[in-house]
Parts: C-alpha cells; sequence; structure tokens
C-alpha cells in the first residue's frame, strides 16, 4: 500500500503522465544569444518581451515606446490581443503557434525567440506574466527565457510546462514580411499575413503573400492574399492577373471567381466578368450566387465580346 | 440668415458623411482573404457590420481602463475584427500579464510556501 502510494504521489507530483523521464524536445542545443533584453520595471513584462520579440525581428524599439502603446493601467497588465496589434502596427507578422512545445522549441532552432504567456501561480489565483524564449538545452531539459529582471531565466521543462498549460499555450513569433516564412505552420503564417490585411497594411501583407506564396505554392490562400492586396493597393490589372492565376491552378476556387468577376465589372468590363463566371458553369454558392445577380444587372454590351 | 441655413445644411452634411463613412465597405465588394480563410473553415461569420459600434465600445472602455483617448482610438483601430469581438465580449476576464511584483508578490509568497509546506509534509509522510 504505502509503497504504491509513494509512486502514486511522486507521478502526481512530478506532473508526468508516464514513467521514466520524456525524451528530449530537440536534437541539439540552441541559444539565441542576440535576442535583445530589457530588464523588466514593475508590471511592464508585455512591453519589455514585446521590444525583445520585435528587436529579435529586426525592430529597434524600447519598452518605454511600446508601454503606452499596450499597457493597460487600471488592470496592471498587457492583453495577449493587444501585443498582437501592437506587433503588427511595427510592420511584422503575429504568428500564433500550435499549442505544443515542438512547436516552440522547432522556431527557436529556426532562429525566431517565442513570446509566450506564462500564468506563474495558480488558475484560481493566477499570475499572468509575458517572456520570450531564447534557448533549449535537450541534455538537461532546460528552456532559456529573457524573463523580468532575468536575462538568463533557466526552467526546467516540467516547470515550463506547467506554467504555459495554466496560460491556455499561447505562444507567437513576430516575423518580417519580407523574410522568408520556412519552418511556419502556413495556416497561421497565412491567418497572421491576413490580420495584416485587415487592419490596412496592404504593403506588408503583399510582401507576406508573396514570401507565402514562394514556399508554399500548393497554398491557394497565399495566392488570393496576394491578388487581393494588390486589388487593395490600387493595382488591379497585375490583382487581376493573380486571380487568373489562382484559377489556373483552381478553376473552382469560388472567391477568386468572385473577386476576379467583381473587379473586371468595376472596370467597366462585363463581357469579360461574365465570362469569368460563366466558367464555372455549373458551380453553386453563395459568392457566385452574389456575382451572379450583379451580372445580371450589368448585362454584356458588346456583342463581340463572347 | 441663408448664410446661418447654409451653415447648418452643411453641418447636417458633414455630419451624415462622418456617419456613414464608416460604414461603407472601403473598396467595393470583394472579398478579403481573412474572410475567405473563415469561410473555408466553416467558422461563423460574424456580423462584420457591428464591428463599427464594437470599436467604439472597446475604446470607451480602455480609456475607463486608464488609456489616453488618443491612443485608445489608435489601439482600437489596430485590431482585427476577431480580436475586437474578443476584447468586447471578455475583456475583464482577459489575461493581463503584469508580472511577479507589487501588490501579487505577496500572495506568490504564500503560494509558494503552501508549495514548499505541501511537498515536504507529504515526503516526510511517506
Amino acid at each position: 500500500m504505502r509503497p504504491g502510494l509513494a509512486v502514486l504521489l511522486a507521478l502526481v507530483l512530478a506532473g508526468c503522465a508516464t514513467l521514466g523521464p520524456p525524451p528530449p524536445l530537440g536534437s541539439r542545443s540552441v541559444e539565441l544569444e542576440r535576442t535583445p533584453f530589457f530588464p523588466q520595471e514593475d508590471y511592464m513584462c508585455g512591453p519589455a518581451a514585446l521590444a525583445t520579440a520585435l528587436g529579435a525581428s529586426g525592430v529597434a524599439v524600447h519598452p518605454d515606446q511600446l508601454a503606452p502603446t499596450v499597457y493597460l493601467p487600471e488592470r496592471r497588465g498587457t492583453l495577449q490581443v493587444e501585443l498582437l496589434a501592437a506587433a503588427r502596427r511595427h510592420g511584422r507578422l503575429a504568428v500564433r503557434l500550435p499549442q505544443t512545445l515542438q512547436a516552440v522549441v522547432a522556431q527557436i532552432e529556426a532562429g525566431r525567440p517565442v513570446l509566450v504567456l506564462q500564468n506563474l501561480a495558480s488558475r484560481l489565483v493566477p499570475v499572468w506574466h509575458y517572456a520570450v524564449v531564447v534557448g533549449y538545452h535537450p541534455e538537461n531539459d532546460r528552456f532559456v527565457l529573457r524573463s523580468g529582471r532575468d536575462r538568463r531565466r533557466l526552467a526546467g521543462r516540467g516547470r515550463f510546462r506547467a506554467t504555459w498549460d495554466r496560460a491556455g499555450n499561447w505562444a507567437v513569433v513576430l516575423v518580417d514580411p519580407a523574410a522568408s516564412p520556412r519552418e511556419l505552420p502556413p495556416a497561421n503564417y497565412l491567418q497572421a499575413a491576413a490580420d495584416l490585411e485587415s487592419t490596412g497594411a496592404h504593403a506588408l501583407a503583399l510582401e507576406a503573400f508573396r514570401g507565402a506564396a514562394r514556399a508554399w505554392p500548393e497554398q491557394a490562400t497565399a495566392h488570393l492574399g496576394e491578388a487581393n492586396n494588390l486589388y487593395f493597393l490600387g493595382r488591379v490589372d497585375e490583382a487581376a492577373a493573380a486571380y487568373r492565376r489562382l484559377l489556373g491552378r483552381h478553376p473552382d476556387h469560388e472567391v477568386a471567381i468572385h473577386n476576379l468577376a467583381t473587379l473586371l465589372l468595376e472596370q467597366g468590363r462585363n463581357c469579360d466578368a461574365a465570362a469569368v463566371v460563366a466558367a464555372a458553369r455549373g458551380q453553386e454558392g453563395p459568392l457566385l450566387d452574389a456575382v451572379r445577380r450583379q451580372l445580371a444587372a450589368a448585362p454584356c454590351a458588346d456583342p463581340a465580346g463572347f | 440668415m441663408i448664410l446661418r441655413l447654409q451653415r447648418s445644411v452643411l453641418k447636417l452634411f458633414a455630419v451624415c458623411l462622418l456617419v456613414t463613412a464608416p460604414l461603407a465597405p472601403a473598396r467595393a465588394a470583394i472579398v478579403g482573404t481573412d474572410a475567405a480563410i473563415a469561410m473555408s473553415q466553416r467558422a461563423d461569420t460574424v456580423a462584420r457590420v457591428s464591428s463599427v459600434l464594437m470599436r467604439d465600445d472597446v475604446r470607451h472602455r480602455l480609456e475607463s481602463l486608464g488609456v489616453d483617448p488618443q491612443q485608445a482610438l489608435e489601439r482600437v483601430s489596430a485590431l482585427t475584427d476577431g480580436e475586437l469581438a474578443t476584447m468586447e465580449a471578455r475583456l475583464d476576464e482577459l489575461p493581463a500579464g503584469g508580472s511577479l511584483l507589487g501588490v501579487i508578490g505577496a500572495v506568490l509568497v504564500v503560494l509558494i510556501i503552501l508549495e514548499i509546506l505541501g511537498v515536504t509534509n507529504v515526503f516526510t509522510a511517506i
């Protein structure tokens, strides 16, 4: 009874479900030593961690400059969404990572420090804290963080995982849209680029989508994003060409058909728009229905168009 | 008199412009990439019409949390519709990353002591 209880307690205390140490997360020791460090002032871990991650992505900015854009005085802290928004305002993609430690280590190995939220206390009495993971050493299973006033805070995997789990496994990397998106999960990268687009940063979003299209040519969203942002930048002829390239690869891409037809209608090229939609004969969908209604109201006037 | 009337008409016109401008889509009806991703994930397409009202609401709440009004305006305009919806629905519950320092420090010290005591108690009991 007693040894059994002891084993059970040991397992519970160690916080792991299996016997024996888990295999290391990475194969080699990596520490991004050139990542900047800003010792945190009271409650200012948000601005400090953001300045650290921005600095690593090539944006030199001091936490004091960031505080007015992310800090909430009455909450004595910084919200996650506002950190993401501030990163975008500095021209960076804020890419959410999959919620696994492997994903975090993969980014460290790719040379990108990872911004994380931790809950240092408990679920009942949370103490939220931002830090930046800059290293992982498989030989002793430890993470290295820029955290608070510590340039190199060492955290064993168990401890770090516990604090990170309690904060919802939130991890973000900040990426220069002009840099290659290698080693990033495509869906997450494309969402980050779409976020840039929807906050009006079309030139940066265009760059990001073009990088994504080069890295993952099979991703239709990357090509759509390229075309959409060309359109938003007023480069409509290039946009039309980009939609047509996308339709060459994915002839039944409903959004591309819709957007290209809309663009052509705006240019008064009703016959060309009709031709684009006619190519999707037999295909159904809410956007196609919408654009067919638009076409009905703007008939092709030039018989030579057909 | 006529001048005054003209002025008030102009004012009315300006107000109408201000009120309707944010409601009109920036460009025609092309579908943005964010919406396209949402469609492909079959996520429910949040009524985007309400985003103007949400932005206003969140801006006021940021101000009430001590943010400078001009900053609040800029901060809100940097949010995507999805982030805005999150802020509006759960602003008070969202974690605000602060630090170990200050008031919370005392709570943490107690927690750490409890943790240490708990562990030592358990081990001596075995």
